[in-house]
């Protein structure tokens, strides 16, 4: 049963860099959105899968908060401000999606080589967590400053906080409950704040490209 | 006398207060008063909290979560005053019926409760004893103040606060990316406990936490941080967000939020100072500290903007902060806690001053502003003095800082940095100089003024209470205070 759970544990954190990389790649806002709520659902799993490994019942509460908060309600907040504002639906970027897997790749050998020498520190040390945590956080700062539409840098943000939980579990086994519940409590204020934005410069603009946003420079 | 955490708590949770209190004003005339009276308490609760500091040294609370020292201190200090004077200057700048932005109750009442909300974020960066309590505030600063900023929902004002949102944010997960490692270290030197990520703890570590380990923890640090603290190359949201936020807004970012983060910068260089031989932290100071200033300076030169020229000269000012701590030493550290509350009080004056001459001129842009002297001569005298505080002309307390700095520099074995500075403070000078006289002085003064701020109270006490800290500080240090930055100092410097 153990070796299974490793097993499972590897595939799921697998899981979670490869969705952070597919990210890189969509062209469409809804793809690009339902990626990322199974990047977070991997994520829920790979959670779940160590408090069973490492005997840390803290973990399953944590396990459940990612699954309901990073997993369905920011995704669900994110479809409804799609369909609400009719986004247009591509994704316009400022690098080919060619250029951006490349990127994706230089990225995770660049978290190997930072990280690399501080895995041997980390408390769960199994399936290489530690560099796929900075890998995904490296890929969702790329995804955020590399894409144009509002909507798809809040994805990047909401990527990078995934690799932040990630990093904090295979570390640390998590920064301790109340941090944990703080941090989820930012990222759903954060995506109100996001949410009373896109409306308002859906209002004003009658779209939501950042592109459009040149005015102030110097 | 009350003991223990009552009075630091009392101050952190005001502004709470008040802000209910906003929430249930029916009136203009409520809400202002609320707003008011909110400050002022602040102002009341603070005095008790820094008389307890001094006479009975650090206060913790909520089993260790909330901490308080000089080093707090001065920062809920700073917060204060900038908040009074602000909560006063919003009362004539858009609180009053006939006010020059006068806004609807409604979104009176909105502006009002998230500027009290800001400053309970900005009291929790200050009294958060756990590093995660310290990020999360720290993030929750910048979503309500990132609303702040895009009030006025023009285009521009929407673009600068979603690009204060969206750089802040990404700069702050690197900060926490950073926490999770130093809470890696003080793990493996301590063993897992519920206080690794305590401040205290860490400090106390020191010597035995990894310094491998607190390299890399550092990098993010000094990137997420310093991308708050508006330090170059990380600064490119920070002229933006300043400029397009509503006068007093921009007067706490500048002179209150800033300090929060470059706080946080100042205890993550506290814990690196415990470790032996351990130099990264002097030489990304070093490195930010003179990029900023030197960039700053140059933005300076061919500004054309009057709320993007002082926020500028906010990187500037967060640059030779920052120049102070790589200095180090009882002297650069010192001058560091001094110049943060001289340029706090003195920019947020500015900015306010600024705010009004923006409003008689009708424009914020420098060309057009011309010969305000003749025309607005009370606006423009107080422009005047302000500026040249700003630039570090004596007696004024910003020259006092920076000369404690230069000095740590030269004596501490850093002249070159210190050369260094001299040559940005002298572009700056010139720069700021050249902008002053072409808007006091320059053109004829046949350009239309308009009367500004009317039977402006309120903005009268809060900028006459923040000059004349720009200037009293630079003549006097009272003791009290004196003696709170050596508490500070020593907070750092262990």
């Amino acid at each position: 049963m153990t070796s299974f759970a490793t097993l499972a544990l590897d595939l799921a954190a697998a899981s979670a860099l490869v969705t952070a990389w597919i990210c890189l790649v969509h062209r469409r806002i809804t793809a690009l959105v339902d990626t990322y709520a199974v990047q977070s659902a991997s994520l829920a799993v790979t959670e779940g899968l160590i408090a069973y490994l490492y005997s840390a019942p803290d973990l399953y509460l944590l396990a459940l908060l990612t699954f309901v908060v990073n997993a369905l309600v920011l995704p669900g907040v994110l479809r409804r401000v799609v369909r609400a504002l009719r986004v247009n639906r591509m994704v316009n970027t400022y690098a080919s999606v060619r250029v951006s897997a490349l990127a994706g790749l230089g990225l995770l050998l660049l978290a190997i080589l930072v990280v690399g020498p501080v895995v041997p520190y980390a408390e769960v040390s199994s399936a290489g967590l530690l560099p796929i945590a900075t890998a995904i956080l490296l890929i969702g700062f790329f995804l955020l400053i590399s894409r144009e539409k509002a909507v798809t840098q809040v994805v990047g943000l909401l990527v990078m906080n995934n690799g932040i939980l990630l990093a904090g579990i295979a570390l640390t086994y998590g920064l301790g409950l109340f941090v944990e519940l703080a941090l989820a409590a930012n990222l759903l204020v954060l995506a109100i704040v996001a949410r009373i934005f896109l409306a308002r410069m859906k209002e004003s603009f009658d779209h939501v490209d950042v592109d459009a946003l040149r005015s102030l420079e110097g | 006398m009350i003991e223990g955490p009552f009075w630091m708590l009392a101050l952190l949770l005001t502004p709470l207060v008040g802000g209910g209190l906003v929430w249930v004003s029916r009136t203009r005339a409520q809400l202002n008063a609320s707003a008011a009276a909110t400050g002022a308490a602040s102002f009341g609760f603070l005095l008790f909290v820094l008389d307890q500091v001094l006479a009975t040294g650090p206060t913790f609370a909520v089993g260790g979560l909330l901490y308080v020292d000089a080093l707090s201190g001065l920062l809920l200090l700073v917060i204060t005053l900038v908040g009074l004077a602000s909560l006063l200057y919003s009362i004539d700048y858009l609180g009053r019926s006939g006010s020059p932005h006068e806004a609807s109750v409604p979104r009176l009442r909105r502006y009002y409760g998230l500027v009290l909300l800001f400053l309970f974020t900005m009291y929790l960066v200050s009294e958060a004893n756990n590093l995660g309590l310290l990020w999360t505030a720290l993030e929750g600063t910048t979503l309500v103040s990132a609303l702040m900023v895009g009030y006025y929902q023009t285009r521009r004002a929407l673009e600068a606060s979603w690009k204060y949102l969206i750089l802040c944010s990404a700069g702050l997960a690197f900060a926490l990316f950073g926490t999770l490692l130093l809470y890696l270290a003080s793990i493996r030197a301590l063993g897992s406990g519920a206080s690794g990520l305590d401040w205290t703890t860490l400090v106390q570590a020191g010597g035995h936490l990894d310094p491998g380990l607190v390299q890399l923890a550092l990098v993010f640090l000094f990137v997420g941080y310093g991308t708050k603290a508006g330090l170059a190359p990380l600064h490119n949201w920070l002229p933006d967000a300043h400029s397009e936020a509503p006068t007093p807004v921009s007067a706490l970012l500048s002179g209150a939020l800033l300090n929060c983060a470059m706080y946080a910068l100042i205890r993550v260089d506290a814990i690196t100072l415990r470790i032996p031989g351990f130099t990264l932290t002097h030489w990304l100071l070093l490195i930010f500290g003179l990029s900023s200033v030197f960039v700053a300076a140059l933005f300076i030169l061919v500004q054309h903007d009057l709320k993007r020229l002082l926020a500028y000269h906010s990187v500037e000012h967060m640059g030779i902060i920052t120049l102070g701590l790589a200095f180090g030493g009882f002297l650069g550290v010192f001058g560091a806690l001094y110049h943060l509350l001289n340029h706090a009080v003195t920019k947020a004056a500015l900015f306010l001053i600024g705010g009004n001459l923006a409003l008689q001129a009708q424009t914020k842009d420098l060309e057009q502003i011309q010969g305000a002297l003749a025309a607005v001569p009370a606006t423009a005298i107080a422009l005047l003095l302000g500026g040249l505080a700003l630039g570090g002309v004596p007696p004024f307390s910003v020259f006092a800082s920076e000369f404690v700095i230069l000095t740590a520099g030269f004596t501490d074995g850093n002249a070159w940095g210190a050369i260094l500075l001299l040559v940005a403070l002298a572009i700056v000078f010139a720069g700021l100089i050249g902008h002053l006289v072409h808007m006091l002085f320059g053109g004829n003064p046949s350009r239309h003024y308009l009367p500004g701020l009317r039977r402006a109270v309120g903005a009268s006490i809060g900028v006459g209470l923040l000059m004349a800290l720009a200037l009293g500080l630079g003549l006097f240090l009272p003791n009290p205070l004196s003696q709170l930055l050596h508490g500070a100092v020593q907070a750092v410097n262990g």
